[in-house]
C-alpha cells in the first residue's frame, strides 16, 4: 500500500506539469489579446503596450510558464489579469463553494440512487422496478439547467420556501448554507443519483444470483442481513467507479449551476476566465482541479481494496 | 476604457407607480412611502463584471464605477443633458496645457482626514498608476497652488478631455493616510463607506456619517449582492432576495407581468452598430454602405431585440444628445426598393457576399445579426456570421483583419469625441484595421479633442458626425435601453437608470420603506 502511495505521488508532480503546460500551450492556440480585451478598442496602442509589460503577456511562452512554474511551487498560482486578486486567494475563496455544491449533489445522488437501485434491484420485474425505470429514464433526459429553473420558479420565486440566489458559509450559519444549497444539490445530483440507481439495480441483480447468496438464503438469514452485508458490498464496486466518473461530472456541472444561482465558486470563475483568454486562473484552475481528480481517483482505488480484498493496489 | 467588446444593457423600464418612466426618455420611476433611514437597499449585481476585486482605483479595471464611485464620489459630475457640473471640485479652468481646479471647503474624509490640494494631488498621482486612466496619461504633473486649489500641467490642450475622465473613474481620491490599504480597506470622501466584502458574494457599504452633503441620501446601506447577468436577475428580484437589479431587455416581458415589481428605463448612448471593414471590397463603394443602411429595418429590430424600448438609431448620437445631428436623422430610410438601386448603381445588381463577425455571448449582438442577416437577403445581399468570443474579437477581426464588418454593441463615452474617434482617427487600432481612418473626421476630432470650449467641442463632434452618416461609415442601429427593475414594495423615491451599463447608480432620492 505504501509502495502505492509513493508511486502515486511521484507520478503526480510531471502529471501536473504535463497539465499546466498543455493547458497554456492549448489556451494560446486560440487567438486573442487579453490586454487589448482589457484595453477595449479605443485604447491606443500605447496603453495596450503598457497593459502587456504590466502583465508581463509580451514575454516569449517557455519564460512566462517558467515564472509560473517557479511560483506555483512556492504556492504561488499568479493574479488573474482581470481580477486584481491572486489565484490562490480567489480559489481559496471560491473551492468551498463548488466543494460545497459538488459534495452535496454527491449525497443527494447517494440518498436517491443508492436506495432506488436497491428496491429495484431486489424485485426485477415489478411495478416498482419499471416506476424506478421511468424515473431514472426522466432524469437522465432532464438537463440539470432546465431542472434548476424549474426548481427556482416552484420553490424561490412562487413559494419562497427557500432563496433563489447566494451563498452562505458553513462557519457563518450551517442552516443557512443548506437552505441557500438545497435547490442547486437537487438538481445537480438528480441526474446522477439515476446513473447510480440503474448501476446499482444492475450490479445487484447479477450479485443475487451467485451461488453464496443462495446459500447464505438457504441458511436462513435474513434478506435484510443477505442485501446488506454480502449483496451489497460485492454489487459495490461498479457503482463506486461510477461515482468517482459522476463526481468529475458534478465538478464540470457546477458551471452552468452557478450560473443560475448566482453562486461565486470554482466554474463561475473559469468561465469568465475562459471567456476572457485570463490565462492565469485557467492554468492555475486547471491544476487544481487536475490534482482533485487524482486524489478522488486514489481514494476510489483504496475503497476497491477494502470492497474487494482480491484487488491489490500494487 | 470601454468600448465594443463588453457588453452591455441594462434595464428596467416601465411600469412604477407612476407613469413617468414608461416608453419615456426621463429614465425615472417613482414609488411613494415612508423612508427608513436606517434601512439597507439590497442591489443585486454581477461582480464579476462590476468589481475588480479592489477597492484601490489604481487596480480597477472593469465597470467598478456603481460600487466605488458610492465610496469616493468624484471630482466632476455630468448632469442628464451630458453637461460637466461640479461634484467635489467648486470650479475649474481650462488653460493653455493645463487645467485648475478649485476644491469645495468642508469636505472631509470618511476617516476624518481633510479632502484638500495635497490629498486630492497624491490621490490623482496614485490614480495615475492605472495605465486604464486615459484622461490622467494627459497629467503631466501636479502643482499645489492653495489649500484647495491644485494646477495639473498636461502634456497637450486636453482640459476637458481630463475633466470628462473625472467624470467616471479617474478621480476617485483615496485618503492619504490609505493610499497603501486602499485595496481591501478604502477610505475616501463619498457617501458610503465600506462595512463588509465576502468576496464574489456581497460587498456592504454603510452611510458615511462625514459625507458632506448629509441630507442627498436616505439610504442607511447598499448592500451589493452577487447575482449573474441576465435571467438570474430577474429570479433574484422576483424571489425578494433583492430589492434593486439591472437586467437585460429580453426579461422585459417577466418583469412587467410581476405587479410587485416597478421599473425605469432610459434610452442609453450604448448602441447596436455595424462596422464596416472600408478596405474590403464592395464595401469601399459608399453606394453599397447607403444600400445596406437602406436595407436594415432598424424599427424593425428595436422591436424584436430590444423590446421596442431602444431608440432607432441614425447616427452615433442619440436624440437628445448635445451632438445630435437631427437634420441627417432620416437620411437612411427603409427602404429596400432604393438600395437595390444603389446596388445596381455599384455594379452588384445581383448583390455579394461578405461575412459579419459577431461577438459571440453577446445575445443582443447575436441577435441583431440574424435579423441583418435576413433583411440583407431581401436585397440580395448574402451574408454569412461568424462567431467570436470576446477575447478573440480584436485577434480575430481587428488584428487577423477576418471578416469585413462586425456587428457589435458599443458603449457609450462621457467625452463625445471619443465616440467617434476610435472608428475613424489618425492612427487609431478599429480605424487602422477597418481601413476607415478619414482625414477630414481626423482633423476636426483632433480639434474637438485638443479644444477648451465645450460648445465648440460640441459642434465640431457634429461636424463628424455629418460626416460619418453622409459617407455611411458605419450603421448605427439602435440604442440600446438600460433597464432596472424594483420591489415596490420594499424600495421608495426616484429609481433613476443609468446612461450607460458602467455608469454608477444614481440612489441619491432613493429609499427603503418602513415596514
Amino acid at each position: 500500500m505504501l509502495a502505492f502511495f509513493v508511486r502515486r505521488l511521484l507520478l503526480l508532480t510531471p502529471l501536473l506539469i504535463l497539465i499546466s503546460f498543455g493547458v497554456v500551450a492549448l489556451v494560446l492556440l486560440i487567438p486573442g489579446d487579453p490586454a487589448r480585451q482589457l484595453a477595449g478598442i479605443d485604447a491606443p496602442q500605447a496603453e495596450v503596450t503598457a497593459i502587456r509589460e504590466q502583465y508581463e503577456l509580451d514575454e516569449p511562452l517557455l519564460v512566462q510558464y517558467g515564472r509560473w512554474l517557479g511560483g506555483a511551487v512556492r504556492g504561488d498560482l499568479g493574479s488573474s489579469i482581470f481580477q486584481d486578486r491572486p489565484v490562490v486567494t480567489e480559489l481559496g475563496d471560491r473551492l468551498p463553494v463548488t466543494l460545497s455544491l459538488a459534495v452535496g449533489a454527491l449525497a443527494v445522488m447517494l440518498l436517491i440512487g443508492v436506495p432506488a437501485g436497491i428496491l429495484a434491484g431486489t424485485r426485477p420485474g415489478s411495478l416498482l422496478d419499471r416506476l424506478i425505470t421511468v424515473f431514472t429514464s426522466l432524469s437522465l433526459a432532464l438537463p440539470p439547467f432546465w431542472v434548476a429553473m424549474v426548481l427556482v420558479v416552484l420553490f424561490a420565486v412562487t413559494w419562497r420556501v427557500v432563496p433563489a440566489i447566494g451563498y452562505v458559509r458553513f462557519t457563518d450559519s450551517p442552516v443557512d448554507w443548506a437552505t441557500h444549497l438545497y435547490l442547486p444539490w437537487f438538481a445537480l445530483g438528480l441526474g446522477g443519483s439515476a446513473t447510480l440507481a440503474r448501476q446499482v439495480r444492475g450490479s445487484l441483480v447479477d450479485v443475487l444470483e451467485q451461488d453464496y447468496i443462495r446459500t447464505a438464503d438457504a441458511k436462513g438469514l435474513p434478506p435484510r442481513r443477505i442485501i446488506g452485508k454480502h449483496a451489497l458490498k460485492n454489487a459495490a464496486i461498479a457503482p463506486l467507479t461510477v461515482l468517482g466518473i459522476q463526481f468529475a461530472y458534478l465538478l464540470g456541472g457546477t458551471v452552468i449551476i452557478e450560473q443560475i444561482f448566482s453562486l461565486g465558486g470554482v466554474g463561475q470563475y473559469f468561465f469568465v476566465a475562459l471567456v476572457n483568454r485570463d490565462l492565469p486562473v485557467i492554468r492555475g484552475v486547471v491544476v487544481v482541479v487536475a490534482l482533485t481528480f487524482i486524489t478522488l481517483n486514489l481514494v476510489v482505488d483504496v475503497l476497491y481494496t477494502y470492497l474487494n480484498p482480491k484487488v491489490r493496489l500494487g | 476604457m470601454a468600448a465594443i467588446f463588453a457588453l452591455v444593457v441594462g434595464a428596467c423600464s416601465g411600469a412604477g407607480d407612476e407613469p413617468s418612466a414608461r416608453g419615456g426618455d426621463s429614465g425615472e420611476s417613482r414609488s411613494e412611502g415612508v423612508p427608513d433611514p436606517d434601512a439597507t437597499l439590497r442591489y443585486g449585481i454581477d461582480l464579476t463584471a462590476a468589481f475588480t476585486g479592489s477597492f484601490d482605483p489604481a487596480k480597477v479595471r472593469g465597470c467598478d464605477r456603481p460600487i466605488l464611485d458610492l465610496i469616493y464620489d468624484r471630482l466632476v459630475r455630468r448632469d442628464a443633458d451630458n453637461q460637466l457640473v461640479p461634484g467635489l471640485a467648486k470650479s475649474w479652468e481650462i488653460g493653455d496645457n493645463a487645467l485648475t481646479i478649485q476644491l469645495k471647503p468642508n469636505v472631509k474624509f470618511s476617516n476624518g482626514e481633510a479632502y484638500d490640494a495635497e490629498a486630492v494631488k497624491a490621490g490623482l498621482l496614485h490614480n495615475k498608476t492605472n495605465p486604464l486612466f486615459g484622461a490622467l496619461q494627459k497629467v503631466e504633473s501636479i502643482d499645489v497652488m492653495g489649500p484647495l486649489e491644485l494646477r495639473l500641467n498636461l502634456v497637450d490642450n486636453s482640459g476637458l478631455r481630463v475633466l470628462y475622465g473625472f467624470t467616471s473613474t479617474d478621480s476617485w481620491i483615496i485618503a492619504p493616510a490609505a493610499l497603501e490599504t486602499a485595496g481591501d480597506k478604502p477610505v475616501g470622501a463619498g457617501p458610503f463607506v465600506l462595512e463588509r466584502y465576502a468576496p464574489n458574494s456581497r460587498i456592504v457599504l454603510r452611510r458615511n456619517p462625514k459625507y458632506f452633503q448629509p441630507d442627498r441620501f436616505k439610504l442607511g446601506g447598499v448592500e451589493f449582492i452577487q447575482v449573474g447577468a441576465g435571467p438570474p436577475s430577474v429570479t433574484a428580484i422576483r424571489s425578494q432576495s433583492v430589492d434593486l437589479v439591472r437586467f437585460l431587455p429580453e426579461s422585459l416581458g417577466a418583469v412587467r407581468r410581476d405587479p410587485r415589481l416597478g421599473t425605469a428605463i432610459r434610452k442609453s448612448g450604448a448602441y447596436l452598430q455595424v462596422q464596416f471593414r472600408l478596405s474590403s471590397k464592395p464595401l469601399d463603394d459608399v453606394r453599397v454602405r447607403r444600400a445596406i443602411a437602406h436595407a436594415i429595418d432598424r424599427k424593425a429590430i428595436n422591436e424584436v431585440v430590444l423590446g421596442g424600448e431602444g431608440e432607432v438609431a441614425s447616427q452615433t448620437f442619440p436624440k437628445g444628445h448635445p451632438a445630435y445631428v437631427p437634420e441627417v436623422a432620416d437620411r437612411y430610410p427603409y427602404d429596400p426598393d432604393r438600395a437595390r438601386q444603389l446596388l445596381a448603381q455599384a455594379g452588384h445588381k445581383d448583390g455579394f457576399d461578405f461575412e459579419m463577425v459577431v461577438p459571440s455571448g453577446v445575445a443582443l449582438a447575436e441577435r441583431q445579426s440574424v435579423i441583418i442577416q435576413e433583411q440583407l437577403k431581401e436585397v440580395g445581399i448574402r451574408a454569412t456570421i461568424r462567431k467570436a468570443l470576446g477575447s478573440e474579437l480584436a485577434s480575430i477581426y481587428y488584428i487577423g483583419r477576418q471578416g469585413d464588418a462586425l456587428v457589435a454593441a458599443a458603449t457609450a463615452q462621457a467625452n463625445p469625441p471619443i465616440m467617434l474617434n476610435p472608428f475613424f482617427g489618425k492612427g487609431q487600432f478599429a480605424a487602422i484595421s477597418n481601413g476607415a481612418e478619414n482625414p477630414q473626421i481626423s482633423d476636426i476630432l483632433s480639434q474637438a479633442l485638443t479644444t477648451q470650449d465645450t460648445d465648440k467641442m460640441i459642434d465640431l463632434v457634429r461636424q463628424a458626425s455629418r460626416i460619418v452618416v453622409d459617407q455611411a461609415l458605419e450603421l448605427p442601429i439602435a440604442f440600446v435601453p438600460q433597464l432596472v427593475a424594483y420591489d415596490k414594495e420594499r424600495v421608495g423615491g426616484t429609481v433613476r437608470a443609468p446612461f450607460d451599463f458602467c455608469e454608477a447608480d444614481d440612489f441619491s432620492d432613493v429609499f427603503v420603506k418602513k415596514s
